[in-house]
């Protein structure tokens, strides 16, 4: 289930993953996210907590030691991969839109 | 500081019933303050439009307890969003916001159902293995039900078993069907891009609420008729042991809650403890004899043997039906009783010293009464009082709907009379002599013994 779940990312999984290319605890990714998207995208305490989760299991993001009591992770470079991976094909999809719709403008009259 | 306790019948997955009722509640002044198994109970204040909201923790411990790190974690994003921790019920945790448009805990539908699978299959290996009890225990009661029915329709404790066992078993196949059935429906909805699917808290609860009240009345009916039949002390001494048990249970499982152990440790020391019990029941009940006899009333010294005399209150007597026993050393009179919400029977006997003491047949009265009192089980106890095969005859000394005859295989007579609601087998070596004056009396003393 979780190979399924990981072929493609959800906003969510993109924009945490992105905002872990800075170690960051928890609570941090979710004002990083807030403030990155403007506040379009939300992401619920509890999906972040199952994110983080799975992320760790994936090996896609790390815990880094640190010297309180909260949980500080960042990007793995298996987890830059999928980050890029992804990236590139939400731009094929842009390159696709741009394609279609640029075309669909200039015939436009 | 005001509180008020509600009963919970809600299912894990009823994240949403969960949510609408506690806000509902909040609105009327009631928070959520403490959730227990059964119990939830709620603090007085001022009415408050509130939003809660349910995530779910599979890791958490069913028992509850203080929270763990990670609960902690989680508890500290749910703060950064606005989200106060309530309480947390099996793997479910509570929150509340006053927030008006609050982020949502769970912003990926997906996600979430992937967390309630994972929390379904924590619980599955138990809830089978619960489930496969359930059924041995119906399969056994079927056996013994199919060896003794008259036993157990008549007897208030075997009813309240024999209904406690298949509504658990049936309220366990509903739960694990409604869990599999929101599962799919829910994988359907999120692979479409809807959300979760709504729980089934409605049906459930209504399952719930109903075998819970037939469960209640079969307790009270069963309490009822064990203090009429004069059993009260039993009743007590039954009832005082099952507490004692669960407090045995109960005890060191709050002890150890409370001062953090986790699930896996918890579970252990209740299997344990409920082991060292169970082997402890066994133990206790081999070493009783099977059948302990009531002390009789007085003995009496035979020349070959010693005999017990009993002086129970029975229906009939061999003196109601003008027998004579003047001259003989002793008559014991004996019975057994049991009474339920359909029938009430009684066995019971006079008999006088047997051939071996005095020379020559003493007469004697062997009989079982049966009160009918729900009638479409009539038929069946008619068939079921008699253990052997009884013949249709015409008798018309009884004034009834129908006798029947046999004979044992030392020559004597057996009888089955079947009034209206009572029926009588009777064993007697009066039976071919009696009148119908006899046979007038006792009708009588069957037909108004239960009134």
């Amino acid at each position: 289930m979780a190979r399924e779940k990981f072929q493609t990312l959800t906003e969510q999984m993109f924009y945490i993953l992105l905002c872990l290319r800075e170690e960051r605890c928890g609570v941090d990714v979710m004002e990083a996210v807030a403030q990155l998207t403007g506040g379009l995208v939300a992401i619920g305490p509890g999906t972040l907590y199952t994110l983080l989760e799975d992320f760790l299991r994936e090996g896609w993001i790390r815990e880094v030691p640190t010297q309180g009591r909260k949980r500080r992770y960042c990007l793995t470079d298996s987890g830059e991969a999928r980050l890029r991976k992804e990236a590139e094909r939400l731009r094929r999809l842009c390159g696709d839109f741009d394609a279609v719709m640029g075309q669909g403008e200039e015939d436009a009259p | 500081m005001k509180y008020t306790y509600r009963m919970s019948f809600f299912r894990p997955m009823d994240a949403d019933a969960v949510e609408r009722y506690l806000s509902r509640m909040a609105r009327k002044g009631w928070f959520l303050s403490k959730t227990g198994q059964m119990f939830w109970r709620f603090r007085r204040g001022e009415p408050a439009s509130l939003t809660y909201a349910v995530t779910y923790f599979p890791e958490a411990s069913v028992y509850g307890g203080p929270m763990t790190l990670a609960q902690q974690e989680l508890a500290e994003y749910c703060a950064t969003a606005g989200w106060e921790y309530v309480a947390q019920w099996l793997r479910m945790q509570i929150y509340v916001t006053d927030r008006p448009n609050p982020v949502p805990l769970e912003t990926d539908e997906r996600q979430k159902l992937e967390t309630i699978q994972a929390v379904f299959r924590k619980n599955l290996r138990v809830n089978l293995l619960l489930l496969a009890l359930y059924l041995l225990q119906c399969l056994l009661q079927s056996y013994n039900i199919s060896r003794n029915l008259l036993q157990y329709l008549s007897s208030p404790a075997a009813l309240l078993f024999l209904t406690i066992w298949p509504a658990l078993a049936l309220l366990m196949t509903e739960n694990l069907l409604a869990w599999t059935l929101w599962l799919r429906r829910s994988k359907r909805s999120v692979e479409r891009g809807g959300s979760c699917a709504p729980s089934f808290f409605r049906l459930s609860r209504g399952m719930e609420m109903g075998v819970t009240a037939i469960i209640a009345v079969f307790l009270l009916q069963s309490l009822w008729y064990s203090l009429r039949s004069g059993r009260g002390s039993a009743v007590l001494v039954g009832g005082g042991f099952a507490v004692l048990l669960l407090l045995l249970i109960y005890v060191p499982v709050w002890w150890m809650r409370e001062r953090g152990f986790d699930e896996e440790s918890i579970r252990n020391v209740t299997l344990l403890i409920g082991g060292v019990l169970i082997v402890g029941i066994i133990v206790v009940a081999l070493a009783q004899p099977t059948f302990q006899p009531i002390e009789p009333a007085w003995w009496y010294e035979g020349e070959e043997a010693r005999y017990g005399i009993y002086d129970d209150p029975i229906p009939l007597r061999l003196e109601d039906i003008g027998v004579s026993t003047e001259g003989l050393p002793y008559s014991t009179f004996s019975r057994s009783l049991s009474r339920s919400p359909f029938l009430s029977k009684i066995s019971a006997d006079h008999t006088c010293p047997p051939e071996e003491e005095l020379p020559g047949e003493q007469p004697y009265l062997e009989y079982t009464m049966v009160h009918v009192s729900f009638p479409p089980l009539y038929d069946l106890c008619r068939q079921e009082l008699p253990w052997m095969e009884m013949e249709l005859v015409e008798d018309d000394r009884w004034q009834a709907e129908a006798v029947y005859a046999a004979s044992l295989s030392d020559g004597s007579p057996v009888l089955l009379v079947c009034w209206e609601k009572d029926l009588l087998l009777l064993y007697s070596d009066l039976i071919p002599q009696l009148t119908e004056e006899q046979a007038s009396v006792i009708r009588e003393a069957v037909t108004s013994y239960w009134k």
